[in-house]
């Protein structure tokens, strides 16, 4: 083995680790991206590499991307971790956040292969197509008393959100990330989001970046099966 | 022939359609053909009920399209009477009035049902009902609110204005005719009337791109009558819009050096401005309309992929999330999102794992299994010890009876005996040389001495692993072992296989 290739290999590795892509378009990088595609052996190691770590790696538009995917021990995230890093304490509160990625993806992929059409989306439609879903399930609040709810239920991330006002009493905190509103909460998630290098922000108009597409269009589609006997389906979707 | 065929197929084939096209003029003659003979003994049969339709739609459109309001019966009632009063010179009783507006009112609903037009369908060979209203009612806190449907408008513009006249051309024709004749403040209106047009046609673009994400083969439909009914409109429109922004330019121009009216220089500012926003406005939808057809382009062609692939529906396993009322399930979809986590920390809790290297999933699952010790274990060395000690003990006992039988024996002899007894593998066998060797660091044994007290490994080896029965046969026996160093005899078959020979002798202690 080269030394010199797997000095690139871990080069790249080490871009990738860290969330940055490693991109035919992006000046740092090309020269990594170049090397990865024309050298089979740093191709290979890293690679290798990866797959040994437990890291999925995916293409979009000249670039490359990786995930840790779910149950990954050492790269994946606890609950935990993610109430840590979002300022939250109950789990409740975690899955409303997770509640509301997922709306967000919602509003550019029905399904992985769902051509991408919007180009960006403001918190408001967010909060709106959380508040369509779940406003379904509070339709019939009346009927349950709060000592039946668990905390992994629909029905209680509904009422949380239920019981949230739209905004804080005073306009400035408007675009105030918090756990007070439910503009707070939206606001709380494109943080992370953008954090995570999945949307860039432009005049409160949320941009997902090619991360996003590159997982949202690949991973899915080669752990289907895994994620359908996850969520006890035994058929298709 | 083939002509003929064509034909009749578009006979066939297209009646379904014309009559769908046809049933929104079906109200109009239902409702032009009732008399007012039934009514009244018929006090009103002079009333038309033909123009009393087509005024009605006109009230609505105006109210409903160019105010953007819905109407109550109350407000549609005064409109009537007024008609009535003006156009057939109606004049009765107040009660009365209310009452026919009401029967006239009823006739235009309906009475709430949907006109319903039968026809045959060739294709299907069946018989079909459309089914068509003009006004339909909503019904919003607590109040009933009346508006025109689209089948309404199409027919009241069917009647004059040219079918696929685009709408934003027909205003800004009106628009022409207002600001020739100095009418800013309705130009205003008109302006405002085509904004709210442009915008509806972006709204309708933004609705086609959601329906194509859904149903590619609905929104492909919707794009094409869609491009159909504006695009070709555009270039007409931006003529139009710069032949009245001149116009409006040159009314600007005549008022500042002509005096006129403050309000009605007020006027024709605003009507500048929004003239200015309408180009605006339009100009964008113009470039949105031309990126829908790249986007519907990629569309297709991503439509067209994705029959192909192994795809997942995010909608789908929404729904199962949602169906096994697992929140915590939505980790599945979102954490693979995630950037892979660098900043490792543990809780102070897990300080005892590390200890053990132990995850804390580990720790609970961990089962310590007990395994029953054997107590009759033998080590390989004990085994070994056993295996010796037994050949010891029967290569003795075998001397033994040699030396009780005959009293004294040579090694020769004795070798001859094992030969014969064992076979030649005894000398390929090492613990007969050990044997010897043990045998020869002694030079007289005494079985009694021996049972009570062992000297040597060998002896102690041959009182363990003798069997009872031989030790009580040869408890007398006591032999000297006598070494001949003269004779060197051969064992085995290899060259060095050389002992040197010793005589075993019997002594008895009496004698």
């Amino acid at each position: 083995m080269d030394n010199r290739n797997l000095d690139k290999a871990l080069e790249i590795y080490s871009c990738l680790i860290t969330g940055q892509e490693v991109s035919r378009s992006n000046r740092e990088t090309r020269e990594l991206y170049e090397e990865f595609y024309s050298n089979a052996e740093v191709y290979e190691i890293t690679t290798k590499l990866l797959k040994k770590l437990n890291l999925n790696m995916y293409e979009y538009n000249d670039s490359v991307y990786i995930t840790a995917g779910e149950g990954n021990r050492v790269f994946g995230y606890t609950n935990d971790d993610m109430k840590r890093m979002l300022g939250l304490r109950l789990n409740k509160e975690l899955y409303m956040v997770y509640f509301i990625i997922y709306m967000i993806l919602l509003n550019f992929y029905q399904d992985s292969a769902s051509f991408q059409v919007k180009e960006f989306i403001k918190p408001d439609e967010a909060l709106n197509s959380v508040t369509e879903y779940l406003s379904a399930l509070t339709a019939d609040i009346s009927i349950y008393s709060m000592d039946e709810l668990v905390e992994e239920s629909f029905k209680t991330i509904a009422l949380l959100w239920d019981e949230l006002p739209v905004v804080t009493s005073s306009d400035k905190e408007k675009n105030k990330a918090s756990k007070a509103s439910r503009t707070g909460y939206v606001k709380l998630t494109f943080n992370f989001l953008v954090s995570q290098k999945l949307f860039i922000e432009n005049e409160e108009r949320y941009y997902p970046t090619d991360r996003f597409k590159a997982l949202a269009e690949n991973y899915f589609e080669e752990y289907k099966g895994k994620i359908y006997s996850v969520l006890g389906g035994d058929k298709d979707a | 022939m083939a002509l003929k065929h064509v034909m009749i197929n578009d006979i066939i084939s297209e009646h379904m359609e014309r009559m769908q096209n046809l049933k929104r003029y079906y109200p109009f003659f239902v409702l032009y053909d009732t008399v007012f003979s039934q009514y009244k003994e018929g006090k009103y049969e002079y009333l038309d009920m033909g123009y009393i339709t087509v005024a009605t739609l006109r009230f609505l459109i105006n109210e409903n399209n160019f105010h953007e309001r819905d109407i109550t019966y109350e407000e549609y009632e005064a409109f009537l009477l007024e008609l009535l009063h003006r156009d057939f010179s109606l004049s009765e009783e107040k009660n009365e009035e209310k009452e026919l507006a009401l029967h006239i009112f009823d006739k235009l609903i309906n009475d709430g049902k949907a006109f319903e037009f039968k026809f045959y369908d060739p294709d299907s060979k069946t018989r079909k009902t459309a089914r068509v209203r003009l006004i339909e009612s909503t019904v919003k806190d607590g109040k009933v609110f009346y508006h025109v449907t689209a089948d309404g408008i199409e027919f009241y513009l069917d009647t004059k204005e040219i079918k696929d006249e685009s709408k934003i051309n027909i205003q800004q024709l009106l628009l022409e005719k207002m600001i020739k004749s100095d009418n800013f403040k309705g130009g205003i209106e008109v302006v405002k009337r085509i904004n709210s047009e442009v915008s509806r046609l972006k709204k309708e673009k933004e609705d086609i791109i959601k329906l194509m994400g859904i149903d590619v083969f609905e929104g492909v439909k919707a794009y094409e009558e869609y491009m159909s009914r504006t695009a070709k409109w555009f270039s007409e429109e931006q003529k139009l819009f710069e032949k009245n922004k001149a116009l409006v330019d040159k009314a600007v121009e005549k008022a500042s050096y002509k005096v006129t009216k403050s309000n009605a220089m007020n006027d024709i500012g605003a009507l500048e401005t929004e003239l200015k926003k309408a180009i605006l406005g339009h100009s964008e939808l113009i470039k949105e309309t031309a990126a829908l057809s790249q986007i519907s382009e990629k569309i297709i062609q991503g439509a067209k992929y994705k029959s192909l692939r192994n795809v997942f529906d995010f909608n789908e396993a929404l729904k199962k999330i949602y169906a096994a009322d697992r929140p915590e399930w939505l980790e599945y979809i979102i954490k693979p999102f995630f950037t892979p986590k660098l900043v490792k920390s543990f809780s102070i809790k897990s300080i005892d794992n590390l200890l053990t290297l132990k995850t804390e999933d580990r720790m609970a699952g961990e089962k310590i299994v007990k395994e029953a010790s054997v107590p009759d274990f033998k080590y390989d060395d004990e085994l070994m010890d056993e295996r010796t000690g037994k050949n010891f003990a029967i290569i003795f006992k075998e001397l033994l009876e040699r030396i009780t039988r005959w009293d004294k024996v040579s090694l020769k002899e004795f070798n001859a005996i094992l030969e014969i007894k064992f076979g030649e593998e005894i000398f390929e066998n090492r613990d007969f040389y050990a044997f010897l060797v043990h045998l020869a660091g002694k030079k007289r044994y005494d079985m009694r001495k021996i049972m009570e007290k062992q000297d040597t490994m060998l002896e102690e080896m041959i009182v363990k692993y003798m069997p009872d029965s031989d030790k009580e046969n040869f408890k007398d026996v006591v032999f000297e072992v006598i070494f001949n160093n003269e004779e060197i005899i051969k064992t085995g078959k290899m060259e060095d296989d050389y002992i040197t020979d010793m005589e075993f002798e019997r002594r008895y202690t009496n004698g």
